[in-house]
């Protein structure tokens, strides 16, 4: 995957993100501010323009993407993802990368969203569905099968993430304020993250 | 003179405590951000790192909040700041109202960083 390939990809996710806007925030509705969609509708909404310019590695896309969603967002996605995209980012200069470079930079990018919200995997939000992402990509990567189907087999690690979300309760952001209130709901950032491993599936699909 | 930065998701809520202590605490070094920059809920990057810069002093700096994201947002900005400069800045967990007053009026009485913070820790919150 190079630069081009890059912005394409996050042009889908921009897309995916569009398309699910008005979920994203009833999700959010429930246990939440009821602003995750709109947020990051406006923030890729932002980014998009942002991916015509000219990158020579994949790092500069995830930079550019990175900042913009930062300054954009304004709700707590915003410092999530653009932690979690420019900490990518720093492992991803070169003009070409595969999928290994790609589970070594994910692995960094959710230490990045570690430090950045205090959080661990199990405490109702994205990582609930990143880390089951890394693990199952992370094994795809050592049995060497294509980038396509590790990515449709991080698309079912994602899912179940993010139906797991749905059995535990909330101890960090604004849903830990409801207590076992947020029983039997799905995390919207564990969503909005779940929708994005789609789009990388898509794209990986398409272009295979 | 140590410097004071609040952060909230809401402009009137700092723009309230910034009334609140103008009333005990005239002069003092303070920097208020609420709000995500276009009337809305939530916080502004652009705007936390300008009042940041703006806050910079060499005593000092202390950022008071009220929800995770603000401070999120704060902390990005940090990240992006030399070691030295970072350095002065401390973030405390007090209850947002009560945490300003009680260190504005550290602040105008010329107490510095530690003995603030200090105060501010006996206060904190788990947030």
């Amino acid at each position: 995957m190079n630069a081009r390939d890059t912005v394409a990809l996050f042009k889908l996710i921009a897309k995916e993100i569009e398309d699910n806007k008005t979920y994203l925030t009833e999700l959010d509705t429930a246990i939440g501010d009821a602003d995750h969609g709109i947020n990051l509708s406006r923030g890729f909404g932002a980014v998009l323009p942002k991916l015509e310019g000219e990158f020579e590695t994949v790092g500069e896309v995830f930079k550019t993407t990175a900042m913009t969603l930062i300054s954009t967002v304004g709700g707590a996605s915003g410092p999530l993802y653009g932690t979690f995209f420019l900490k990518m980012a720093g492992a991803l200069g070169k003009a070409e990368i595969d999928l290994s470079d790609f589970v070594g930079a994910l692995e960094i990018g959710i230490e990045g969203v570690k430090a950045r919200g205090k959080a661990q995997k199990g405490e109702k939000t994205m990582l609930d569905v990143l880390i089951p992402v890394l693990d199952s990509l992370k094994n795809a990567a050592t049995t060497g099968i294509p980038a396509k189907d590790a990515f449709d087999e991080a698309l079912q690690a994602a899912k179940d993430g993010c139906e797991y979300t749905k059995t535990i309760i909330a101890t960090k952001g604004r849903a830990s304020y409801l207590g076992d209130r947020s029983l039997g709901h799905i995390d919207p950032g564990c969503m909005s993250s779940q929708l994005m491993v789609k789009a990388a599936a898509a794209f990986l699909g398409g272009k295979a | 003179m140590v410097s004071l930065v609040l952060l909230s998701h809401s402009l009137k809520l700092v723009e309230g405590i910034r009334d609140i202590i103008g009333e005990m605490a005239k002069g003092i070094p303070l920097f208020i951000s609420g709000g995500n920059g276009t009337g809305g809920l939530g916080s502004d990057y652009a705007q936390i790192k300008d009042i940041l810069h703006q806050a910079y002093r060499p005593e000092g700096t202390i950022i008071l909040y009220d929800l995770g994201s603000t401070v999120m947002t704060a902390e990005v900005v940090m990240d992006e700041l030399a070691q030295d400069m970072k350095s002065t800045i401390k973030i405390s967990k007090a209850p947002l109202v009560e945490g300003s007053v009680v260190a504005a009026m550290e602040i105008s009485g010329g107490a510095p960083l530690t003995d603030i913070m200090e105060a501010l820790t006996e206060m904190e919150l788990v947030k």
